[in-house]
């Protein structure tokens, strides 16, 4: 599903990178610990993190990971932004707790099973 | 900080220092390539010593493409007469030749004619909002030192970073550098993505836990070999350090999402070979090897 897509479904408010907004993803990777989104996320995966500093713009671009979403109303750093405007990643901050959001993107992604 | 009068300004104030140059013997295509990875218009050539031989900017590169000559080297293509300044001069001579020429940089050299700098139209304005005491200006990012030096080989390349010790900000920019001169080079993704992981842990391990440090990486026709090194305290016991989770990383850096104890062992998976030398009170030192095959 195109990212746009999921945005407007879940309500998610764009901070930054609107460039990546187009872009496919069928897959989502929730992780705080940044040595674990390294070692586990996938390519073009949607990551949720409660992080808000610059460097999940770097984490999400050495892994190609299109978007970031932030959830319960944090917002990313002015640093963050910028940074992720440069590097062409979608940042959103939606009002959902990760788990809420996980479970909409669960269902909107077809994901099966448990 | 030193407030200087703006007749006192000399090029050295205003220059970058991280200057990213060529060797006259590296293609066309190279030239090219740098430029679109790192989105610089222009680079100096060098030799061996670092005397100043041209200049390559994308006019140049233009003319190769049209010529169809992309595999010949810089030297056929590089301008040789080349206006520079000399990091002593006064700033206003370099204001001077900015003004006239409408050049985007001027190599800056010492005293003994070896490239020290470059100065840009974006250095000047910086360094202007500097004087007027405009406070945020962006984080350039320029931060990271590149180098590319010759190797026998010529299709071989080394690229060395320096790494700040507890500078978040910069912190992921040698990793994210080195994943984009991968991507130029026709890297197969997966060893790119295993390259980045290795980079980005040894990076941070620095930035978190060292007094600085330096990586570099080597990319050969089969292999790219990572090396960081720091200066820092040293690791106590290497086995412990390889265990997942284990971690000495403080409070705060964990709530940063850091720390998490995971930086070696994501290391160890991502290469093919992993060598690591640590001397408590000196430093550590970690090579890396990917095989591109």
């Amino acid at each position: 599903m195109k990212i746009t897509d999921l945005a407007t479904l879940l309500q998610l408010e764009l901070c930054a990178g609107s460039l990546a907004i187009e872009k496919e993803v069928n897959n989502v990777y929730v992780c705080d610990l940044l040595s674990n989104v390294m070692s586990h996320a996938g390519e073009d995966d949607i990551w949720i993190t409660i992080q808000t500093h610059q460097n999940i713009v770097a984490v999400a671009s050495l892994l190609n990971i299109p978007a970031i979403i932030i959830p319960e109303g944090f917002k990313p750093d002015l640093e963050a932004v910028k940074k992720a405007e440069t590097e062409g990643i979608a940042i959103f901050s939606c009002d959902l707790s990760a788990y809420t959001l996980c479970g909409k993107l669960f269902q909107l992604l077809n994901k099966t099973g448990v | 900080m030193i407030t200087l009068e703006p007749h006192n300004i000399k090029v050295q104030d205003m220059m970058t220092t991280d200057v990213f140059s060529l060797k006259k013997n590296h293609t066309m295509k190279q030239a090219k390539e740098w430029m679109k990875a790192y989105s610089i218009s222009g680079m100096p050539v060098i030799d061996e010593d670092k005397y100043l031989l041209g200049i390559v900017s994308i006019a140049d590169v233009l003319r190769a493409l049209e010529l169809d000559s992309m595999n010949k080297s810089i030297e056929d293509f590089m301008s040789k007469d080349v206006a520079f300044v000399y990091a002593q001069d006064k700033a206003g001579k370099a204001l001077d030749i900015f003004r006239k020429y409408k050049f985007g940089r001027l190599p800056v050299l010492d005293e003994d004619n070896k490239l020290v700098g470059i100065m840009t139209t974006s250095d000047i304005a910086n360094r202007l909002a500097n004087i007027l005491q405009i406070s945020e200006i962006t984080v350039s990012t320029e931060g990271v030192q590149r180098e590319n030096v010759e190797n026998s080989h010529n299709e071989d390349n080394i690229l060395t970073y320096e790494i700040e010790s507890s500078n978040f900000d910069k912190a992921g920019l040698a990793s994210s550098s080195l994943k984009k001169y991968l991507q130029t080079q026709n890297v197969n993704s997966a060893i790119i993505r295993r390259a980045a992981i290795a980079a980005y842990e040894a990076e941070m391990n620095i930035v978190i836990h060292a007094n600085n440090g330096k990586i570099s990486a080597e990319i050969t026709q089969d292999r790219i070999k990572i090396v960081a090194q720091d200066y820092g305290p040293g690791i106590e016991n290497i086995n412990d350090a390889m265990i997942p989770g284990f971690s000495t990383a403080s409070y705060e850096i964990r709530q940063m999402g850091f720390g998490a104890g995971m930086g070696l062992p994501n290391i160890k998976s991502s290469a093919d070979k992993f060598i690591i030398e640590s001397d408590i009170g000196k430093g550590t030192k970690l090579e890396i090897y990917i095989y591109k095959g």
